[in-house]
């Protein structure tokens, strides 16, 4: 495994967005990882030092002068202090937009994992089965790719209230049915190639070669969807926690951003730092996807 | 030739293969009996459609459920048709080993060759992961690949269409089987290719190794057969050991098939036998080759027997019956 590693490494690496795309998530990660020990408490709030604007950048601000007695304006510039600034209860940018990557990688990564797992499961026995077990999951499949997720959201978010796992378990239950679809065509086609029936041929038997030949010739496809599928569910939190449906008690980049919308015209870095760090991993896992499916593909 | 008076190896007989298709019932392998001894290569020659791969894939229960399969294919004293999966697994690959016709389709793209040659043996044998390789090693070296120890480790797409079929080879001997089945293993390969893969199979057959070698090229036939099973629309045409049927062939189609063999001198026109192999639904009535038969006569509206020609050769056409020549 550790050869075969090496081998779609060499591939991988000719790709240099891929490459790029994946030092940026390794960057991401770790910083996700230990960048809350080093920045300040993201929840301090400072009403002294609010809406800074990032270092580069100066606006006007009107404040109530209580021994003037009168609304006089200053220029506020970036200090190195809040380098991306701060907002307007004056909570350091930084430290949010870190410990808001830690919330969005969380649920990126483990909502795709529960969806792919579950997809893979049943792509896999269907294609391998065929016959009534097929028709029954993927009908199954059909079912819950008509199903209303949104709503399904809404509904249990209004019972059992906004929680961030019931959140990732949610867009996990639901979002497997494409991954399903996907690997079923691929086991499919692996199914009746003829190395599967020389496998046959020379004695291997169900589980053989489930294990050692369907599973790795589908795992390539796996990768591909769960990196490509990163970036939707990482959205699909964001979009959720822009229109208030998000756990209120974590930060995510999705919930800044929603806090940042109201005073996009003054205080707009708010809502544009995060919306540029969703861009630019949104991109990076794109371009990782598509470098992995290339390096997979032993005809390219 | 010294193995010809050794025991039958593998005995085929009465074998049926019929599938049951929405259109009727597809005979594509109809009462065909032949054997197998140790050592010796058997042909199975015939045009496309004639159902040669079929009987190759009846003989190791490979067909889906589609098929019903009839007869007897006894094997170490027992009729494989009648094991159960189970059963049938021990004897694949281990005992019975089967080549297929594109090394290019045959060999997993995601897994090095050297493991795919390794996985049987841990699997039939049980050894250990080194053993394996060594003698995986050695099994390529074997086959002719240079620098083994290097391509142990290469994935198909890194080899050209002649290793991959050492390859192939190389795996389907890894358990040491009594038999092979090779269905057109040369038919993908280019001839300097293809005559390297042949001297193969010859020296596997010095070595004790059955050969069941399914082909349509009498080339290929008359550098390693013993015997030749002529087919013909799923039922045995004629059948003997390989220097009657080349020199004297009977049958009307075995003759017609050693015709369309290109001459060497420059005015020979390609012969070829006219019309083409009948559906397998509806038969013809009689002998399955009489609608494209020169020499039919009124005896051939029945099915014809095999009628022996000399105590290594037999024909199944009428035009040698006893009774028709009087």
């Amino acid at each position: 495994m550790n050869r075969l590693a090496k081998y779609y490494w060499s591939r991988l690496k000719r790709n240099r967005l891929a490459v790029a795309g994946m030092i940026y998530i390794i960057i991401l990660i770790l910083i996700a990882i230990l960048g809350p020990y080093f920045t300040p408490d993201p929840n301090k709030v400072n009403f002294a030092e609010k809406n800074i604007p990032p270092i580069g950048f100066s606006i006007k601000q009107s404040y109530y002068d209580a021994k003037k007695g009168e609304f006089t304006t200053v220029v506020v510039h970036g200090n190195l202090e809040h380098p991306l600034g701060t907002d307007d209860k004056g909570r350091d940018l930084l430290s949010m937009l870190v410990s808001g990557a830690r919330v969005s990688l969380y649920i990126g990564i483990l909502a795709t994992g529960v969806a792919i797992l579950i997809g893979a499961v049943i792509g896999v026995s269907s294609a391998y089965f065929g016959g009534a077990v097929d028709n029954v999951l993927m009908r199954f499949t059909d079912i819950m790719m008509t199903f209303p997720f949104f709503l399904l959201l809404v509904f249990v978010v209004f019972i059992f209230g906004q929680s961030i796992n019931l959140i990732i378990l949610i867009i996990g239950l639901t979002g497997w049915t494409g991954t399903a679809r996907l690997v079923r065509s691929e086991a499919l086609s692996i199914r009746t190639r003829e190395f599967i029936q020389a496998a046959i041929v020379l004695g291997a038997d169900s589980k053989r070669i489930i294990l050692r030949h369907m599973i790795p010739n589908v795992i390539s496809v796996i990768i591909v969807i769960a990196t490509l599928s990163i970036p939707g569910v990482i959205l699909a939190e964001a979009a959720l926690s822009f229109i208030g449906l998000g756990d209120p008690t974590v930060a995510s980049w999705g919930r800044i951003l929603n806090a940042g919308q109201d005073t996009l015209d003054t205080t707009w870095w708010v809502a544009v730092e995060p919306g540029i760090l969703l861009f630019l991993t949104v991109l990076a896992f794109n371009f990782l996807g598509d470098g992995l499916r290339d390096a997979f593909d032993p005809n390219k | 030739m010294h193995s010809i008076r050794t025991n039958d190896l593998l005995t085929v007989e009465n074998l049926k293969t019929y599938f049951y298709t929405p259109e009727g019932i597809l005979k594509a392998v109809d009462e065909v009996s032949f054997s197998l001894k140790e050592g010796e290569c058997v042909c199975i020659v015939g045009e496309s459609g004639s159902g040669k791969s079929t009987l190759a894939l009846s003989i190791l229960k490979l067909l889906d459920e589609s098929a019903r399969i009839e007869g007897r294919v006894a094997f170490n004293g027992k009729n494989l048709i009648e094991l159960s999966e189970d059963e049938i697994r021990k004897i694949r690959g281990n005992e019975i080993s089967m080549i297929f016709q594109n090394p290019q389709s045959s060999l997993n793209p995601v897994m090095r060759v050297g493991e795919q040659i390794v996985e049987q043996m841990i699997n039939h044998k049980r050894m250990d992961k080194k053993e394996a390789k060594s003698k995986a090693i050695e099994l390529l070296r074997e086959m002719g690949i240079p620098d083994a120890e290097k391509r142990f480790g290469d994935f198909p797409h890194q080899l050209s269409g002649g290793m991959k079929q050492r390859v192939m080879i190389a795996m389907a001997l890894s358990c040491n089987p009594k038999i092979i089945i090779a269905d057109e293993p040369t038919s993908a390969l280019d001839v300097t290719i293809q005559a390297q893969i042949l001297d193969i199979f010859k020296r596997l057959k010095q070595k004790g190794i059955s050969i069941l070698f399914i082909t349509h090229d009498f080339g290929i036939v008359s550098v390693i057969a013993d015997r030749i099973v002529v087919m013909y629309a799923g039922r045995v045409m004629e059948k003997g050991t390989a220097v009657e049927i080349l020199r004297n062939p009977e049958h009307p189609y075995t003759v017609g098939l050693l015709d369309c063999l290109p001459g060497t001198s420059e005015k020979d026109r390609l012969a070829y036998i006219p019309g083409t192999i009948p559906s397998l639904i509806e038969p013809p009535e009689g002998c399955v080759f009489s609608p494209r038969c020169r020499f039919r006569f009124d005896a051939c509206s029945k099915t014809p027997p095999e009628y022996p020609v000399s105590d290594v050769h037999s024909v199944a056409c009428f035009l040698f019956s006893n009774e028709v020549n009087g």
